[in-house]
């Protein structure tokens, strides 16, 4: 557990934007009484926010949805600020997104509400601390009241402590380089592996999904994309409710694909035909109602290799 | 006991989940001592893996598992779950129940009108008393088949088919903390305020979802425990900290 120091800064909250929540890297041995996995919702630009500043990539950091976001630091300290994020300013003057900044006390932090994407990850040096005595991770879910501060989401004036600078780590800024910092704006082709009930989809139902173009939804959230287009038909009687893995293709009734994120519920009884790779459901976290996507055949062993590609670079990164 | 299974597959349903699916169990009863397998399977797991897994979901006729890392090579951890589950199977085929990690739990209920919005109308379209109903309800031992939906909420299988009865059709809004319902063959209970479908025949005091000594919220029962339901009165219930709508 996370125990506050004595001596701690704090920002204070003065525009969080629809929901700022801290998240970390997802919760455990938590699932099997309900409370779902949660986390950042956008790994990639978690994972960045916590490498530029050389923290433990599970610290937790704040996930600013849309914006506009504004704050004040009472003690100096170091930020980074990654994901949708495009115009920053600290004090009016500008700051670049995706480097470390410095931060003086009494520093006032502003985000725009980005022109692409959806969530934008604070992080601080060393990340954020909380005093929860009935917590041990730092994930917030509004749904189950569970995490840090009730897992509300935050409001105006509310504070969040971090702790003070510390003299041994390096101070050296950092910036991610541009190569690594990805549009949003690009349509997606989402990696799906066959698993779940696929077997009992007919062959033009799998068909349909690979064939089809469809658009993200505005009922989207950090539960699910829910999402617009043609139907997948299935037309076997109801399952017995099972354990739900990240990406998880649920075909409800309607038989219009949702795809269930982070904060999804533990079990649930629809068929599932597979589920998108876990690159591609930060991707997709990223990705605004009426942005298009397309789903395309994978194997596990494809998409693990490319996962193990991206934790071991972000582990390098690290060191 | 029903005869122990025997059949299952172990399969990868991402990079780092794998789903096992027990073959399919023939009865109620059947489920009922499947659950209690899976529960000896999730602990065993937890225990021979602990580094590898960080959770495992049981729910009626399968196991999801988490795991921290992408194993490597990854069909190597298929075979050794492979190996390890199927001496769970025998190890649970031949050990005294006693030892099995699963325990009973009593939860009193408040059968009224005044909790249960649904105890008249279903006592009646069932042609029997409401004392009749709820006598039929807390006579059974009920088996926590899955837990979810919501933190807490335990799918408890199976009710007697003479008070069974399909959700409602417009599910409510709000459904009270503690309320008691019936869906189809199950039972349970809503371990906070939520909209829900279920038909409200009564309302327990207990907490579903308790915070011990300074940790995370915990459940009192797990899949694979058996539960029962005591008819209390009014003055029990409020006295047991039961709050009235």
């Amino acid at each position: 557990m996370i125990r506050t120091p004595h001596k701690a800064g704090a920002l204070t909250l003065s525009q969080t934007g629809p929901a700022a929540l801290l998240q970390n890297a997802g919760r455990h041995k938590i699932q099997h009484i309900g409370f779902c996995e949660s986390g950042a919702a956008d790994e990639h630009a978690f994972f960045w926010a916590n490498t530029l500043l050389a923290n433990a990539l599970n610290q937790c950091a704040l996930e600013i949805t849309l914006g506009p976001f504004e704050c004040t630091f009472d003690k100096d300290t170091r930020i980074a600020i990654t994901g949708a994020a495009d115009t920053i300013t600290l004090n009016k003057q500008a700051v670049l997104p995706w480097s470390s900044v410095k931060i003086k006390a009494g520093d006032q932090l502003h985000i725009a509400p980005p022109k692409t994407g959806v969530r934008s990850y604070l992080a601080v040096d060393n990340g954020f601390l909380f005093d929860d005595p009935l917590t041990q991770e730092g994930a917030m879910v509004p749904r189950e009241k569970s995490g840090p501060f009730g897992g509300e989401v935050f409001s105006k004036q509310q504070q969040i402590r971090y702790p003070l600078a510390t003299k041994h780590k390096t101070v050296a800024s950092r910036a991610t380089p541009r190569r690594f910092i990805p549009d949003y704006t690009q349509p997606l082709l989402l990696e799906v592996m066959l698993s779940y009930q696929h077997e009992q989809f007919s062959e033009e139902a799998q068909e349909q999904l690979w064939r089809s173009e469809y658009i993200v939804h505005q009922d989207s959230n950090r539960m699910a994309c829910t999402l617009s287009g043609p139907a997948i038909n299935y037309d076997h009687r109801s399952l017995l409710s099972e354990g739900i893995a990240l990406g998880a293709i649920q075909i409800p009734a309607s038989g219009i694909p949702i795809i269930l994120l982070k904060d999804r519920q533990t079990i649930g009884g629809y068929p599932k035909i597979g589920c998108v790779s876990r690159i591609g459901c930060s991707a997709l976290s990223q990705r605004r109602p009426g942005q298009k996507v397309r789903f395309q055949a994978s194997s596990v062993e494809d998409n693990q290799t490319r996962l193990r590609a991206f934790t071991d670079f972000f582990s390098l990164a690290h060191v | 006991m029903s005869k122990i299974v025997t059949g299952f597959s172990v399969t990868f349903v991402n990079e780092l989940s794998l789903r096992i699916l027990f073959n399919t169990p023939a009865s109620t009863d059947e489920y009922r001592s499947r659950v209690s397998l899976l529960a000896y399977c999730r602990h065993s797991l937890l225990e021979e893996f602990t580094h590898q897994i960080s959770d495992v979901i049981c729910s009626y006729n399968t196991l999801l598992i988490n795991t921290v890392h992408i194993a490597s090579p990854p069909q190597l951890l298929i075979s050794q779950l492979e190996r390890a589950l199927a001496r769970y199977l025998h190890q649970y085929s031949h050990q005294a129940h006693e030892t099995l990690p699963t325990k009973h739990v009593m939860v009193p209920v408040y059968y009224s009108e005044e909790t249960g919005p649904d105890l008249a109308r279903l006592a009646h379209a069932k042609n029997m008393s409401q004392q009749q109903l709820i006598e039929i309800h807390s006579a059974t031992s009920y088996t926590v088949c899955a837990l979810g939906f919501a933190p807490g909420f335990a799918y408890l299988g199976f009710v007697d088919n003479a008070i069974a009865a399909p959700r409602l059709t417009t599910p409510r809004k709000q459904v009270n903390k503690g309320a008691v319902g019936i869906a189809d063959n199950q039972t349970g209970i809503y371990p906070a305020s939520s909209p829900g479908g279920w038909n409200i025949i009564g309302q327990t005091p207990t907490d579903m979802l308790q915070r011990e000594h300074g940790t995370e919220q915990v459940c009192p029962v797990e899949v694979g425990d058996t539960l029962s339901f005591t008819p209390i009165q009014r003055e029990q219930f409020i006295a047991l900290g039961g709050i009235l709508a």
